[in-house]
């Protein structure tokens, strides 16, 4: 260096000056402009060259609907895209922490602490906010408005998603924030983040799945759907079912992170750099909560796996073992000592004593959840499922599993909406369910059951119950005008879904139907009319008899926004596959004599070309072909149809409790109908009477 | 003024400091000498505001200096691993500190990089470790700061840059109110620039003492006098500090000014005696071995 010339010396400015916030917040950003360009490169493709992709061709109406699709949706794979740009915008704005000479270079300067903490937070935030905003203005303005796909509907649909997607990744990046200043390491920050993020919906998630596993009375109320809430990943999913509880959720999570992370990083001790925790005491918490259920996931898998033998013992050993394995893999992952595993004994026998007591109350079901039958006095109200009645007047589809997005599912609707007051024959009805979990013989049939206790508390069980205990509830509750009334399925069933049905005749296979179009005011009547013919029913009467009739209603519709405006939400409505009509249905028959729906043949045998049928359990198959194997037949003679219709009577599916004899399914396929042209099938479940005469034409036409 | 008052620090249960007082006036060079592990970049870390004491306080001109803007302003540290940002040069490091630092003066900052030879538009990551240094120690002059703490920072510079270094100081000390502190494990370096010394053993001061003053009381002579009776009352005249023998020629650490020490050696008429070079070294060892440790050993000597 030359000091021979003496360098002129700007005059220092006496006095403190506070350090502008937005010079650090600018200084910040411009050193992580590598990631505003990668974010902003995302951002560019997938809104305003993504939606230019989606808008190609079709009619402006079609294009519309398109670009509002695309461009209102919230969630969904903008998953990927939020949760990327939240990792790189948190990590890389807080990496500083983990080494020593950039804590020591930003440390002593002579600036507050919450500024230090600010300025990265708030350029973190928008580095991916003002590129996804400017990509989705150009998209929405400038893309569709060239395409003619602009409108009122679409701008506010995409500031909609907008507004929503950045509350989103706002929650996510404070999240991970928070776990960058807990962390002294990237890696474990990272891991943390996962953590943080994911935890409470997999934890959520597996404790429903070990109750499924050795809970045979458990329910999964709402199926998971809150677990989402556990985790503002998956909590963007009520952005479109619940807006607003997407929302509290989201806000739930950014700023008690955001709060925390700020806390933490004020009282963060420089030193903590390159620790892997800036708190040491928390490892063994953070060791034992991630290894416990990782052991139990473990164990389900070698449960899983284990088919034979005794799967709880190898369940607990499986749990064992690893949750062994994965606190030494943390161990590892926080100092690469293998000697820690050791060192940290009284932290390891916790999680295996954790491990072991959990594992152990989900096998052997410690805490008595399958023989739980409360005193009747406390309880309030109750109701079964749906399933338990409205079989009786109808074929409903899949009641278990239905459930539109967003929404509870059906079977949890009903079982609520259905609660009653006098509930003697269904109390009864579980207290057989749950002796008979002792052993007993016969059919069985899994019903769910809700409890509404007096304190408020809801409990909801599934019970294999017993036939008999079936039919003698069904006498009992049937009787009960207030249970006809909440449980019997038309009061359920929203009229306006429909605009058109079709008769069939229900005894003899080979009816084409008749159907015609109704209008709202012609379905509601229809409706009024079912409702209050079976309303004069006992369920058991019901179940019992034979119907003449079945009613298929449905939703003719020439355009799909018709049809989906039509069917918003879900109802019983939406998986009636048909009504049973009875002979005292004085009202319906009346109802469909004067829409001229009685005048067909209600079916001809010589209509059916060909039929398959199978038996439905691998007893029956012994019995009927001396096989498990086989259990089907093809039948495509009149001889043999005739054979087998004489063989068996039609009655109402899947179930026809407690009479213990041999069911099977069939399959009517029938020969083109002359005056509509179409092919049809009739489908039956029914009771076999001449197993001989079956066992016969299972021999000549067995099929495997 | 650096008032540090019985500070102490822990990592983990290791002491790095324990109750550690010194003082550091305003305009000396204050140099914290010590071996590997005795706690010299932690004192300095918490004189900068970056580590808080376990115990004890630090005041800067009287104020407590962690989390404390107003004192921490003060003071720029210069860390021994130097923090460049990833895709730095030096002009835009200088940029950054013009923001933390309000008095940065850049005008000054970009000369000094052009008398350095030190590219100011070419990546810091493509610099040698000298050359980082280099910038480091600008960067650290021209935040124009009352204190300056350099750990570590002459290590790695080239006997010219070093030399250039100590000139800036003194320039610094003279134009301004400035105060450098320089911590390192090399005595040697420290001896031409450093007024006031600090060692630092385990975590603690072990000696803390004006320069001048230890060299100005104490001298190294070499003599030979000849006669035993006469060596035993020079010995007994005398404050030793030290005395080794090699045959007849006797090398004494005694306390006292130069003047003094010859003029007692004369008296005794010795064949041969002469004063020799006293290194900062040789100081301390003498004085601390006094104290009951052996430094030398610290230092490879026995």
């Amino acid at each position: 260096m030359r000091t021979e010339e003496k360098i002129k010396r700007t005059p220092a400015k006496p006095g403190t000056r506070k350090i502008p916030f937005g010079k650090l917040l600018l200084m910040d950003m411009k050193e992580r402009s590598w990631l505003l360009a990668l974010i902003g490169a995302v951002a560019l493709v997938t809104y305003p060259i993504g939606t230019l992709l989606v808008l190609e061709g079709g009619s402006i109406q079609n294009r519309q609907n398109a670009a509002m699709q695309f461009l209102g949706l919230t969630g969904g794979y903008y998953y990927i895209f939020l949760l990327t740009a939240a990792v790189l915008a948190g990590v890389s704005g807080y990496m500083y922490l983990e080494r020593q000479d950039q804590a020591d270079f930003f440390m002593s300067f002579a600036v507050r602490r919450e500024k230090y903490f600010f300025a990265p937070y708030l350029s973190g935030w928008l580095i991916p906010v003002i590129p996804y905003v400017v990509s989705m203005l150009l998209a929405v303005f400038a893309v569709c408005g060239l395409r003619g796909a602009l409108n009122g509907a679409l701008i506010a649909a995409a500031f909609r998603a907008m507004g929503l997607n950045i509350l989103g990744f706002t929650a996510i990046y404070s999240v991970i924030v928070l776990a960058m200043v807990l962390t002294g390491r990237m890696l474990i920050g990272v891991l943390l983040s996962v953590f943080f993020l994911f935890y409470g919906t997999c934890a959520t998630l597996l404790t429903s799945l070990l109750k499924d596993c050795f809970f045979d009375t458990w329910y999964d109320v709402s199926r998971g759907i809150d677990a989402t809430a556990w985790s503002p990943v998956t909590a963007m999913y009520w952005f479109e079912a619940s807006p607003l509880k997407g929302i509290l959720i989201e806000l739930a999570w950014a700023v008690p992170a955001l709060a925390a992370a700020v806390f933490i990083y004020m009282k963060r001790p420089a030193e903590t750099a390159e620790n892997a925790f800036t708190f040491p005491k928390t490892a063994p918490l953070l060791k034992t909560i991630i290894s416990v259920p990782v052991g139990l996931a473990g164990g389900l898998l070698v449960w899983a796996i284990a088919d034979n033998g005794n799967r709880a013992a190898w369940f607990i050993a499986g749990s064992l073992i690893a949750a062994f394995i994965i606190n030494g893999v943390i161990e590892f992952i926080i100092a690469p000592d293998i000697k820690n595993i050791a060192r940290h004994w009284i932290s390891g026998a916790m999680v295996l004593a954790g491990t072991l007591g959990i594992a152990m109350i989900f096998a052997y079901d410690l805490t008595g959840y399958d023989r739980w039958y409360p005193e009747k006095s406390e309880v309030r109200a109750m109701s079964v499922s749906e399933e338990f009645t409205a079989s009786a007047f109808g074929e409903f589809a899949g009641l278990h599993y239905f459930g539109t997005y967003g929404s509870k599912p059906l079977e949890e609707v009903l079982l609520e909406q259905s609660l009653a007051e006098n509930f003697d024959g269904i109390y009864e009805m579980a207290g057989s369910a749950v002796a008979a979990q002792d052993g007993a013989d016969g059919r069985f049939t899994t019903l769910a059951f809700l409890y509404e206790m007096k304190n408020g508390r809801k409990v909801y069980r599934y019970y294999a119950v017993p036939d008999g205990a079936i039919r003698s509830a069904m006498q009992k509750m049937g009787s009960e005008p207030e249970f006809r009334r909440l449980s019997y399925p038309f009061g359920l069933i929203d009229p306006d879904r429909f605009n058109a049905v079709t008769v069939e005749g229900w005894r003899v296979p080979g009816d084409y139907g008749q159907s015609v179009d109704l209008t709202r005011e012609e379905c509601r009547e229809l409706f009024e009319a079912l409702k209050a013919d079976s309303l004069k029913m006992n369920l058991l009467d019901a179940w019992e008899a034979e119907p003449l009739l079945s009613i298929a209603p449905y939703f003719s519709y020439n355009d799909y926004e018709e049809y989906a405006v039509m069917h918003e939400g879900s109802s019983l409505g939406d998986i009636v596959n048909c009504i049973y009509v009875y002979e005292n249905y004085d009202n319906t028959l009346a109802f469909l004599e004067k829409k001229g729906l009685l005048t067909g043949d209600g079916g001809r045998t010589d209509r059916i070309a060909s039929c398959w049928c199978w038996l439905e359990t691998d007893e029956d198959s012994l019995k009927i072909s001396g096989s498990t194997d086989r259990n089907t037949a093809y039948i495509a003679d009149e001889e043999s149809i005739e054979k087998l219709l004489g063989s068996v009577r039609r009655v109402k599916g899947p179930r026809n409790y407690g009479t213990g004899n041999m069911y099977m399914n069939i399959t009517f396929e029938l020969t083109t109908d002359p005056d509509h042209g179409g092919t049809y099938n009739a489908d039956w479940y029914a009771e076999v009477l001449d197993e001989g005469a079956l066992r016969e034409l299972f021999r000549e036409h067995e099929n495997s | 003024m650096i008032e540090i008052n019985s500070v102490k620090k822990n990592f983990g249960g290791i002491e790095a400091v324990k109750e550690l007082s010194a003082v550091i006036r305003e305009g000396q060079v204050y140099g914290l000498v010590g071996t590997n592990g005795a706690g010299k970049s932690t004192m300095l870390r918490m004189l900068a505001g970056v580590l808080a004491p376990d115990g004890g306080d630090i005041l800067i001109d009287g104020e407590s200096v962690f989390e404390n803007p107003h004192a921490k302003e003060k003071i720029c540290f210069i860390a021994d691993t130097g923090y460049f940002f990833p895709n730095a040069t030096p002009e835009t490091m200088g940029e950054y500190f013009s923001v933390v630092y309000p008095a940065f003066d850049r005008a000054r900052y970009r000369k000094m990089l052009e008398n350095a030879e030190l590219p100011a538009g070419r990546k810091i990551r493509t610099f040698s470790k000298g050359m980082k240094r280099q910038v480091s120690v600008l960067l650290g002059v021209c935040a124009n700061t009352k204190y300056l703490l350099c750990d570590e920072t002459f290590d790695g510079l080239d006997p010219v840059m070093r030399q250039a270094v100590k000139s800036v100081f003194a320039s610094e000390m003279i134009d301004r109110e400035f105060t450098p502190i320089i911590a390192s494990h090399n005595m040697r370096e420290l001896e031409d620039i450093c007024d006031h010394i600090g060692l630092m053993h385990g975590g603690r001061i072990l000696f803390s003492e004006n320069l001048e003053d230890m060299k100005f009381h104490m001298q190294k002579v070499q003599c030979v006098i000849g006669d035993k009776a006469r060596e035993k009352e020079l010995m007994k005249e005398l404050d030793v500090i030290r005395a080794t023998r090699q045959g007849s020629l006797l090398t004494l650490l005694v306390r006292g000014t130069n003047v003094e020490v010859l003029e007692a050696v004369e008296e005794k008429g010795p064949v041969f005696a002469e004063a020799l070079p006293l290194t900062l070294e040789e100081i301390f060892i003498s004085e601390t071995s006094l104290a009951g440790y052996e430094v030398g050993r610290l230092f490879g000597k026995e």
